[in-house]
This record gives structure tokens, sequence and C-alpha cells, in this order.
């Protein structure tokens, strides 16, 4: 089938199970059923659609449009045929996941959930295949209105106040956006982006737009400073909007970067992809030391959607810099690398944040200091919640860490070559990498161990139950795919290697031979995922192998029972605490920890002086608040109480206004 | 030109209807009948609005009176807005008032007097936008004021008859200077003309503006301009507008917002026709840029920091004013043309969110915005039309203001304005968080718990909801006719030739649009 | 002594005359003196008919002499007769003195402005023009210097006759439907302004303009 007849379906799908959501509302379960199922079933669709177009030639369907200035171009190229195929396939999931999920808000206006929630759908795709400047900023604006509808949906005052935060930042993107498209348009004389491609910007006109852009998608995206609405507004959304806002609506963030960087503007000069990556570098420090801050588990999951948008614009920023320094290996390198960093945080992001909607489905709360011990409960749960936290945490074999190997690659590969500012700055742009790889490990470890392992610390984590099938289905789905794109990297690295040469015009590069990865060619780096894969497992057989080959017949048999406590009943206070974790190794090493100590006290207080740095950048995450929204928010405020002089109340003084505005013009006009 | 017997019908309609209700019995019966008279009045406005148009965009100007009225594509968007709003606003007015009288707000006489004035208004403002005669146009204008003020001060509590003191007040001292520009214009084409009688009409004055002495036409629009300028509630001429819009009965201030300012803006067209025709278009464009800047730029931050819910929307007003005045001042097909789409959609939004804030109003009894908590959970059909006023006033898709604030800022750009429209949208994004503060504030978020759940009836939500559906269907494709019947007001403005179809208006005139997706080398592997 | 020396010489007679208005104490009294001021307007539309030659002048000032000298008097009379404010007083803001410096000025000031018109046809009759314009601005300022909301009515009467006599100058041939339009707003203005200032004062229980000044913001 032709991808845009199943574009169109897929899209046709959502609007009807929009509406049909709306029309059921009285009939909740009618409802929940209708939403979900459209919302699968645009996801097929849309999947088929994305996938097709992923390699197909450059489609694009220009259509009558109901607006007689802006002709309605879509147009599926490789790039926005992945967008789709993301977009789709975290769709599909979430809305299965939707179907046990949203009894949960039964009595709170399901329909209007579902019909959002369609639409939120429908509009992101719109988006990523609209191809006239008009066009693309009323889906985009579209997406923005369907998810704040999404965020405030609980009508707290947290909600209502984090939808408010949401939205301003939204729409100021937008007016940015809508300034870089208006700059274009100025010189392409149409608002299509095929006459922007065309007619490329040249100079400083063209890095004012492409600033714009930047501004504008990275609003979207939650890149750093422009992130502040992003933790507020994810946690406060439902769970499975928030997998498709976290997943793939900031990613649509960086897809506007590439789109404006990239596709529209052609590249531009050198230290565009150096300010991408500076941001993308200091995005993801910051994001995974805020997250490491956070006990509301849908906060640390937000704040490590702005460290791994950080780590996409690594690559993409290398890309660009690659494109503009013309280096073709290092511009498709990066872009690849940032492109399956996008998918595979669109995976295990998504994954994450319907775990994390499982727990509060049985929870009832957000606050990881109230679980514990859920791992015997909801074992389904763990289990993906548990692939999901390692391929974020970048552990091979799975998907995040190929993408992190691709996106070193590529920051090396720059490193060789190019001018002073790249040679010195895309190693640093790898250390930071690496910091924030440490990192994310030490923060997952964290979340995974105090949600799921230990005791249980409520009422409510003791007697939790597995959450329904449907939703366990959907969990598993993702964690599936979190293993398939890492130990199939072979087989997905070169797919997406093409959709970034095909996006940057640039030739090919050889990204795998048979189950080797390589960036390149072979003599800078090799990998195998497959044989990792095999490794580990091996290395977990093995004993097993050896045990059930000699110790034929020698089984002890286990028992089961409470843990020997000193005759004190034993209770959760007792279970291994990240504190405690580390207390044998501290009593066993005392002899080396008392060298270092008086060797050097200073490195010695390091977990200390790490603490001290954590505290320092929370104050500095209300800072972006208090420096960047709360001053222009006061003087706006402060300038309109002035203003309201003018309007005294005194009729005799608003008619002399009119005389004064008479003799202004008059002189004016008689000078 | 065709000679047709509508205009005048349209006239006597409304003044049949409101000398039928002046002259009506008052007492419990007669009310039926006075709402009968008024429903009939609407409709049959409605219906012949619809009528005149028709027959304009045919391809003929409509005339009657002789020369005296003529409708011609511009005339027409005017008309067909009281047409369209006044019918509903006026059936909305139907439940509000039968709720006022009924709580005791307003006492049975007032219900004779509203329906009256509320058809008197809407003949006096039809007039003014059919009238070829120059001073004619003047006393219409001036007598829309005479219509509307009882009705501002129908309450009759201290601060609606202040309001309405103030709105009489300052509206006839501005509008007197309206005068001086009309007498100027005339005895300039007087002296010139061949025939100076035909120096009355409009329709001759714009024919032969060329000939017209050029200090003079300047200094008349400025007169004009400053005079219809406080009636169409621009900057520093709006001072009455919030008093007067948040004062009045609901379904008047949505008249008031939404109709009433266009009629003056339409008076301003007429003359900034005339001046570009004879002294050259960036006389009357600086101008206008000049006072539509201003409008946006005072009143977005009086929008910002007010809290009385009417007192808002009416700064709000006086911004989208503004910025109708700033596409008009910008120029070229494209700006006029989008700054007509836009007078058109914001006369649809205003309506509908001063409708919605009447529902506020009968609910909570205030309008503060800082009292009126939770509307969705109180009464959800009311919230709902409220947020999607709301948001569509503050430019979102697929409403239709973001249309025509899309073409205006891109009207703006094509002519190099490039700094004035930054700011401005700047500006504009303090008037949406305004709007969202609305939305968040007062339309989300828990109800106090005193307050009675359930919904205002039918009779008004059926009207908002005509009205949402209007802004959406202008949001979502604009119509054939209505794109069609702007074109041609384009070019009656620019003084093209109407018979030679134009592009668009806002289409580009570069034949670049007509690219095709580039074939460009895409290589994969 | 030719009709536009006549003009000319009334028209400084309109002056006097709104003078008399603004300063009157009672409204009462300035209804009288509006109605002469009108008298003296009927007088200048008939002298310029008759010089000029227009048919259509004469009507106009029929209409005038109904509706100014006779009409919008008695009403005012009546419906401000019962309205009184003891403690606004005459609720000026400057004294007669003033005032009369103030008018002075604005005399000069219009024929200042006057004089740089260029406009063939009314070379004649620059005075009387100047006069209507100085005309139209005392109104305003009646407006804008006045406490008592009732003379403000009558500072919209005087604008609104500087007005008038501005177009009976410079549109001579104009159609009489156009006077008779003009002279119907008028009346109504004054028919609307005279209720609801009796509402006003109803309500408010005073005539103070200083007490309308709640709304704003």
């Amino acid at each position: 089938m032709n991808p845009f007849a199943l574009l169109l379906t897929s899209l046709a799908i959502s609007v009807v199970g929009a509406f049909a959501s709306l029309l059921a509302a009285r009939h909740e379960a009618t409802a929940i059923r209708l939403a979900g199922l459209a919302g699968g079933l645009a996801g097929a669709a849309g999947l088929a659609a994305g996938l097709a177009a992923l390699t197909g030639p450059v489609a694009v369907l220009d259509v009558v449009g109901p607006m007689p200035f802006a002709r309605f171009v879509l147009r599926l190229d490789p790039l926005s045929g992945l967008m789709v195929a993301v977009i789709s396939g975290l769709a599909l999931v979430a809305s299965l996941y939707s179907l046990a999920y949203v009894r949960e808000y039964a009595g709170r206006g399901v329909g209007p959930m579902g019909f959002f929630m369609n639409l939120f759908i429908a509009s992101m795709i719109l988006v990523v295949v609209a191809d006239n400047a008009f066009w693309f900023l009323v889906f985009f604006e579209m997406m923005s209105l369907a998810s704040y509808f999404l965020v405030i949906f609980d009508q707290d005052d947290e909600a209502v106040s984090a939808g408010f935060l949401y939205f301003l930042v939204a729409h100021a993107g937008s007016v940015a956006i809508m300034a870089a498209f208006y700059l274009m348009a100025d010189a392409a004389g149409s608002f299509d982006f095929a006459a922007f491609r065309a007619h490329p910007l040249q100079g400083t006109a063209a890095s004012v737009a492409f600033l714009l852009g930047l501004v504008g998608f990275g609003a979207k995206a939650g890149m750093i400073p422009l992130h502040i609405w992003l933790p507020r507004a994810h946690p406060a959304a439902p769970s499975h909007a928030s997998a498709l806002m976290s997943g793939v609506m900031i990613k649509i963030g960086v897809f506007g970067i590439v789109k404006v960087a990239i596709d529209l503007l052609g590249g531009g000069v050198v230290w565009w992809g150096l300010l991408v990556l500076a941001l993308g570098a200091i995005s993801s420090v910051l994001g995974v030391v805020y997250a490491l801050a956070e006990h509301d588990i849908k906060k640390l999951l937000a704040y490590h959607s702005v460290e791994n948008v950080g780590i996409i614009l690594l690559g993409v920023g290398t890309g660009m810099i690659g494109l503009a320094s013309g280096q073709p290996l290092v511009a498709v390198l990066g872009l690849m690398a940032g492109l399956y960093h996008l998918v595979n945080h669109a995976v295990f992001k998504g994954l994450l944040f319907l775990g994390a909607g499982s727990v509060i489905y049985r929870m009832h709360t957000k606050d990881m200091e109230e679980m514990g011990g859920l791992a015997k409960t909801m074992p389904w749960t763990s289990l993906s919640f548990l692939v999901g936290a390692l391929a974020i945490s970048a552990i091979p074999p799975l998907n995040g860490f190929v993408s992190e190997w691709y996106t070193y690659q590529a920051l090396f590969a720059a490193a060789f070559d190019g001018t002073f500012l790249v040679r010195f700055s895309t190693p640093i742009a790898a250390t930071l990498l690496a910091l924030t790889g440490a990192l994310a490990v030490m923060c997952f470890v964290k979340a995974y161990g105090v949600i799921f392992s230990g005791a249980p610390r409520s009422h409510h984590a003791a007697e939790a139950r597995e959450v329904p099938a449907t939703m366990v289905a959907a969990m598993l789905l993702l964690a599936a795919a979190c293993v398939a794109l890492g130990l199939a990297a072979p087989l997905v690295a070169p797919v997406l290697g093409s959709v970034a040469a095909a996006t940057l015009h640039l030739p090919a590069v050889t990204f795998a031979d048979g189950a080797i990865l390589l960036p390149g060619d072979a003599g800078r780096a090799v990998l195998s995922t497959p044989l990792i894969a095999l490794l580990l497992l091996g290395l977990a057989a093995l004993p097993m192998l050896l045990a059930a080959v000699f110790a034929v017949g020698r089984r002890i048999p286990r028992t089961t029972a409470a843990p020997w406590a000193c005759g004190y009943l034993p209770d959760g206070h007792m279970t291994v605490s990240a504190g405690s974790f580390a207390q044998p190794i501290r009593m066993f090493f005392a002899p080396l920890y008392a060298i270092r100590r008086s060797a050097d006290g200073a490195a010695a207080d390091l977990g200390h002086g790490f603490d001290g740095f954590v505290c320092r950048a929370r104050r500095s995450e209300s800072l972006f608040d208090r420096s960047l929204v709360a001053p222009v928010e006061d003087a706006v405020a402060r300038f309109g109480r002035r203003s309201q002089i003018i309007q005294g109340g005194d009729f005799r003084i608003y008619c002399l206004y009119i005389v004064a505005a008479l003799v202004a013009l008059l002189l004016v006009t008689l000078r | 030109m065709v000679s047709s017997i509508l205009p005048l019908l349209l006239l006597a309609v409304p003044l049949a209807a409101a000398v039928a209700v002046a002259v009506a019995p008052s007492g419990p019966t007669s009310s039926k009948f006075v709402e009968i008279v008024h429903v009939a009045s609407i409709s049959a406005v409605g219906v012949l609005a619809l009528l005149v148009v028709g027959r304009t965009m045919a391809g003929d100007d409509v005339t009657a009176l002789g020369n005296w009225l003529y409708v011609d594509p511009l005339a027409a968007i005017f008309v067909s807005l009281i047409g369209i709003v006044g019918f509903l606003t006026g059936l909305y007015a139907l439940g509000y008032v039968r709720h006022e009288v009924a709580h005791g707000e307003l006492t049975p006489a007032k219900h004779k007097i509203f329906y009256g004035f509320f058809n008197l208004f809407v003949f006096t403002m039809l007039l003014a936008v059919t009238s070829n005669n120059i001073v004619m146009m003047w006393v219409a204008v001036e007598a829309t004021t005479l219509g509307s003020a009882f009705l501002v001060g129908l309450y009759g509590k201290r601060s609606s008859l202040e309001a309405a003191w103030k709105y009489v007040i300052i509206c006839t001292v501005g509008v007197a200077f309206g005068l001086y520009g009309t007498i100027l214009t005339f005895s300039n084409g007087a002296e010139v003309l061949a025939a100076p009688g035909g120096a009355i009409y409009w329709t001759t004055l714009a024919a032969n503006a060329k000939l017209l002495d050029p200090t003079l036409v300047k200094i008349a629009f400025v007169f004009v301009l400053i005079g219809f300028g406080t009636k169409a509630g621009l900057f520093p001429m709006h001072a009455w507008l919030p008093d007067a819009h948040s004062e009045a009965p609901s379904p008047v201030s949505a008249l008031l917002s939404g109709v009433l300012l266009k009629c003056a803006l339409f008076v301003i067209i007429r003359y900034h026709v005339i001046t570009m025709q004879a002294v050259g278009p960036e006389f009357s464009q600086s101008l206008l840029l000049t006072l539509g800047f201003l409008s946006v730029a005072v009143s977005a931050f009086l929008v910002y920091v007010q809290h009385d819910l009417k007192r808002k929307l009416a700064y709000h007003s006086v911004e989208h004013l503004g910025l109708i005045v700033l596409g008009l001042g910008i120029g070229g097909p494209l700006g006029i043309g989008a700054a007509l789409l836009h007078a058109i959609n914001h006369s649809f939004c205003k309506a509908l969110l001063f409708c919605g804030s009447g529902n506020v109003l009968i609910k909570y009894g205030t309008r503060d915005l800082k009292s009126v908590k939770g509307l969705l959970r109180v009464a959800p059909v009311s919230g709902l039309l409220m947020m999607a006023g709301a948001l569509a006033l503050a430019g979102f898709p697929p409403f239709n203001i973001f249309v025509s604030e899309f073409l205006i800022f891109s009207a703006g750009v094509q002519e190099g304005h490039w700094g004035l429209m930054i700011v401005t949208a700047l500006l504009f994004t303090i008037t949406v968080a305004a709007l969202i503060h609305i939305v968040s504030g007062s339309v989300l978020g828990k109800a106090p718990d005193t307050m009675v759940k359930g919904d205002v009836g039918p009779s008004m939500l059926v009207p908002m909801a005509g009205l949402l559906v209007l802004v959406l269907v202008m949001g979502v494709a604009v119509p054939q006719p209505v794109s069609r019947l702007i074109q041609q007001a384009t070019a009656v403005v620019i003084g093209g030739d109407r018979t030679v179809p134009l592009a668009a208006p806002w289409q580009h005139p570069a034949p670049v649009a007509e690219i095709v997706a580039p074939a460009r080398a895409e290589p994969r592997s | 002594m030719s009709g536009f020396q006549i003009v000319n010489g009334l028209a400084g007679l309109l002056i006097v005359t709104s003078l008399l208005v603004i300063i009157a104490r009672r409204p009462t009294r300035s209804a009288m003196f509006y109605a002469l001021q009108s008298l003296v307007l009927v007088g200048v539309f008939v002298t310029l008919a008759g010089t000029v030659g227009s048919h259509e002048l004469y009507a106009w000032a029929a209409t005038s002499f109904v509706t100014k000298v006779v009409l919008v008097p008695v009403m005012m009379v009546r419906m401000f007769g019962r309205l009184d404010d003891p403690k606004l007083g005459s609720g000026e803001r400057i004294s007669p003195a003033v005032s009369v410096l103030l008018a002075a000025v604005v005399v000069v000031l219009c024929f200042a402005v006057v004089s740089g018109v260029a406009l063939p046809a009314v070379a004649a009759i620059k005075p009387a023009l100047a006069v209507s314009l100085a005309h139209f601005f005392l109104g305003l300022a009646a407006i804008v210097t006045q406490r008592n909301i009732l003379k403000q009515v009558f500072g919209y009467c005087l604008m609104e006759n500087g007005s008038h006599l501005t177009l009976a100058l410079l549109a001579a041939k104009a159609p009489e439907l156009v006077e008779v339009g003009i002279a119907t707003d008028a009346v109504f203005a004054v028919v609307i302004m005279a209720v609801l200032a009796t509402q006003i004062h109803r309500t408010f229980g005073t005539l103070d303009a200083d007490q309308l000044t709640t709304l704003k913001g």
C-alpha cells in the first residue's frame, strides 16, 4: 500500500476515534475502548506508513487545502517517515496501555481524554509531514493545545499552573518559530517548505532564522535553559500521555531543529553545530543531576528526558558540525547517532513512563519513598522497568548503549580533525557524556532499588497487585523493543544511517558488517551487540551449566523463611538501603579509607562534595524559573499597573486625550 | 451599480421593530409581543443582510434612495457582520434578559427599553455602513452612540450610569471631530468637482479623489481618524470603551465590541480610500500604523493586569482593533485583506466571549476573575465555550484568529516592517498569557463549594454554540464566498478594478508558490 | 455692508453668547442664553443664505429655529429645572474672568489656524470660520472645565452649534436632509443626556462630575 494511503488512514482513524470517544463520553467503558482502539489502529497504520517511507522514495501529497493562501502539502521523506514510525509505534503501545489504565480516571471525563489523546497523536503526525510553514504551525500549535488539555486533566492547582507555564513556553516558542518561517518565506516568496529549500537564506539572515528556530524548537524539546515547563508538565499528565509527551513530543523539537538547520537552511556554519553541541552537553549533565535529587518518580523521569534530549542534541550537533565543515563521515555519523538515540529514547522513556504509570496505578502516589518491594508483587512491571532502566543507563547490549556508543564515535571522529574549536569542544562533550552516563546509572540504581527492591514501606506497597494484562502487554512490547533495538543494531543502524544520509544529502556510510557495528570504517572501532549478548548469557549460564553437570543428585532443598534478625522480627527499616549498601565495603577497607583520608582530606569528602554539587544544581534549577520567567512576569505586571494611570476615571481627562491626539497628529501632518 | 429595494428594507425592519416595541403597551402580556417582534426583526435583518451581500457579490454594487445608500463589497462585509452577530447576540439576549428580569436585576419596564433600543442600535449601525452620503455616515455613527447609551446604562446602577455618561460625552466629543473631517472633505470636493452636489457622495469623492486639495485631504483624514477612531476604540481615544463594555448587559457588550467598533472602523476605511487615492498611501498608512501599534502596545499591558473579566475583554478589543488598523496601515493587498478578515474573525470571537461573560455573571454574580473559579465544573457547556473562545482569541489554531493574525504578520514581514512585527508578536504573547490566566484561573480549577452546579439554559447556549461554529469554520477553512468577498473588498480599498479577477489578495505576487517539490538528489544506501 | 460682513459680525456675537451660556450660574439661565445664541445662529444662516443664494440654507435656518431656538431650550428648561445640586454650587473650575480670557486665547488660536488654510471659497468668511472653530473648542472647554454635568450638556450644545456653523459656511450646498439628520441627532443627544443626567441625579444625589470617577484601571 502506498505510504500516503496508510498515513491518511491513520489520521482518519485518529480523528474519527477522537470524536467517537467524545460522543460516547456518557458510556465511559465504551469511550475508553473506542479511544484506545482508534489510537491503536491509527498507530499501526502510521507505523506501517512510516516504515515504508523510511526507505521508500520521497513522496509529496499536494491537495487543495481549505485556506486559499497556503497549499496543503504533505511530504514523506525518510526523516519524517522515521518520526511518523516512532510516533505511531509509541502511540500504538500507549493506546494498548490506555485500555486498562484509563479506567483509573473513570468519572473524571475519559471521553474528552480520549478525544485529546487521539487529536494529540494525529497532530504530531501531521506536524512531521506538513510541508508548508502555515500548516506546520497550525499542527504544531494544535499539538501543544491537545497536550495542554492532557496536562491540565486533573485540574488540581499543580496541574493547572503547570499547564499555564507549559502553554506559555509553547506559545513563546511557536512565535519564535513563526518568525523564523517568516524570514525564510520572505526570501522564498512562499510558505512552502519546497520553496524554502529551493531558496535557502544566506548569511546573517540564515543565522537569525536558525537561532529563532533553535529557541522555538528547543523550548519544545525541553533543552536547558528552556526546559522549565517540562518537569512540571509531563508528570501532571496521565501516564500514557506523559509517555507520548516525553517519548515523542519533545522529539518533535529535535526534529524541528534538524528540519530548520539541515533541511531548510542547508547546514549553515560550524558555530551552529557547536551551539547545539554545547546546549546538548549542558542539558544532558544538568538534566541527570536534577533527576538525582527527585523523589517524585515522574519528575525524575521528566528530568531524564531533559538529559536524553541533551544526548540526542550531542549527536545532532556533531552532525551539523560535520556538514558545515565538509566532513561527510562526521555529519552522517553524528546525525545517525542522534536519530538512533531519538528512537531509543522514545522506546525506553515510553516504557519507563508506562512502568511508572503502572506503579502509580496501584500505589496512588508518585512519591518513591512510599514504595519499595514491588518486585515481588508486580513482577512483570518490575521486569519491564528494569529493562527500561538498564537501557536508559546505557548498559550493553540494550539499545541505549548502542546509540550512546555511536554518539561517542561521532564525537571522536569530529575530534580528529576540524578547526581548533571543534577539536577542543568535542572531547569535552564526550567527557560530559561519560559523566552523564555514570550519573544516569546511579540514578536508576536508586530509582529501581527504592521502588522495587527491599521491603514495602507503605500499606499500599504491601498490598500491591500486578496491573491488568493489557498494561503488562504494552510494557513488555516496549521492553522487547529495547532488547531488539540493541541486539539487532547491525540491522537497524544502516537504515538509520541511510535516513541520516538522505537528510543530509550525503552518500551513505557503512554502519554494519554482518553482526559487527562500525562507525564508518572498521579501523576506528567495532562493536557487536549480539556477541556481547552471547558473552553475557554465557557468563550467566556457565556456572549453572557447570553446576548441572557436576552436582547431579546433591541438591540441597531450599526453605523459605524470614531472615534471622537476632531474635527480633525483621521489618522494613532493616532492609538494605543505599547507605547500608556501601557500609560493609567501608568497614572492610577501613584502613584504605583511613589512608585516603589522611592523605587527601579534601578528596575524602568527594561524596560530600558531590551532594553539595547536586544541591547547588537544584538551586540553580529554580534559578531558571526565578531569573527567566518571574522577572519578565513581574516587569509586565508592574508596567501594566503603571500604565493603568492613563485610565484614571475622569472622563474630562479622557476628552483631553482626544484633543491631544488630534493636535499631535495635526502637527505631524502640517509640519 | 443597480438600484434595489433591499437596503431600504434592511434599514426599515429594525427601525419599524424599534417603533413597534416603543409603542407597545407595557405589561406582562406585551413582553411576549415584544420578544416576538424582536426575534422577527433580527431574523429578517439577518436574512436581508445576507441577501444584500449576495447581490453585491454577484458583481453589482447595490444602491437605494437615489445614491444615498450604497453597498459595495467593503460595506457588505460589515453589513453581514451586523446581520449575523446581531442575530446571534439578539437570540442570546432573549434568555439573558429573561433571566435578569426574573431575578430582579432589571425591571419589566427595562425589558421593553432593552429591545427597543437594541433594534434602534442595529438600525443606526446598518445606516452607518450602508450610507453613501458622508454626512449621513457621520450622523449615523453619532446616532449609534445615542442608540446604545441607554443600553449601556440599562441596569441603572451607579456604575452603569457613570459608564453611560462617560460613553455619551466622550463619544460625542470625539465623533464631533469626525464631523469636521467630513465637512472639510465635502467642501474640498465641492470646490473642485464639476457638480458640487456630488461631493456629498463617497462614491463620487473616491472616483475623483485625484482632484482634491492634498493638504485639506490630509487634515480631513486626521480629523476623521481621531473622530471615528474614538468610536473604534483606538488608543488614546479608547477611554470610554472599557467602562461601557463592562457595564453594559452582556449581549450589548457583544454587539458593541463585535460590531459597533467595526462600523466606526468602516468609516475610517472609507476615508482611507479617498486619502490613498488623493495623496498616495504613505500618509494615511503611517498614521494608521502609529495608532494601531500604540493601541496594541498599551492595551497589551492593560489586559494583563486587569482582573475584571469584561474589562479585560474590552481592552482586548482595543488591542485587536489596533491590530486590524495595523494591518490596514501595513497595506498592500495582503495587509488589507488580512485586516478585513481579522475584523470578521474578531467579531465572532469577541461576541462569543462577551456572551460567555454573561453566563459567568449569571452563575457567579461577579466579574472579578479572582472570585470566578471552576466554571467548567459549575457550568460545563459555558465553561467549554468560554475556554474555546479564550483560546481562539489567544490565537490558537484551529480557531479563526490564528489565521488572520498569521496573515497580518505575514503582510508586515512582506512589507519589511520587521521590528514592528517582532514587537507586536511579543506584545501578543503578553495577552496570550492574560487569556490563559482566564482559562487556567477561572474556567478550570475547583469551584467554590457554595456554587450551585448547573448550566444556563439552552436559549443562551445555542447562540453561543452558533458563534463557536463560525469561529471554527473561519479557522479551519475560510469559506469560498467569504474569501471572495474579502478579495473584492480589498480591491475596493486599494482601488483595483474588480472585474479583473485578482489572485486571492493575500497570495504572494511572485510565482514562486508554484515551485513543486524539487527533485533533489536523494542518495541512499 | 456686505452679507459676509454681517455674517462675520454675527459670528462674533456668537462667542459672546456662548460665554454667557458657560458663565451663567443656573442651568435654566444657560438654556435661555443658549436659545439666544441659536437665534443668532439662525440669523447667520439667513444672512448667509441671502448672500450666497443658497435655498438650502433657508431650510436650514428654519429647522434650526424650530429645534435649537424652541425645542431644545424648552426641553432643557423643563428638565433641568427639576435638577439641583446645592452642594455643587456653580461647579466651575475656573472663574468667569479666566473663562473669558481662555475664550479670547481660543479665538486667537483659531484665527491663526484658519488664516493658514487656503480654501479660496471661504476667503470672505474666514473670521466666521475661525469663530465657528473657536465656538467648538469653547464647548469642549466647557465640558472639560465644568464639574456640573448639566454644563457639560451645554458644552456639547456649543460644540454642536460651532460645527453646525462650520458646516453652513463650508457646505452651504449640502442637501437639506443632511441638516435634518444632524439636527435630529442634536435633539436626541440632548434628550438622552438630559435623561441620563436625571437618572444620575436620582441615583447619586448629585450632579458633580467628580463623583463619576469610580470606574478606572
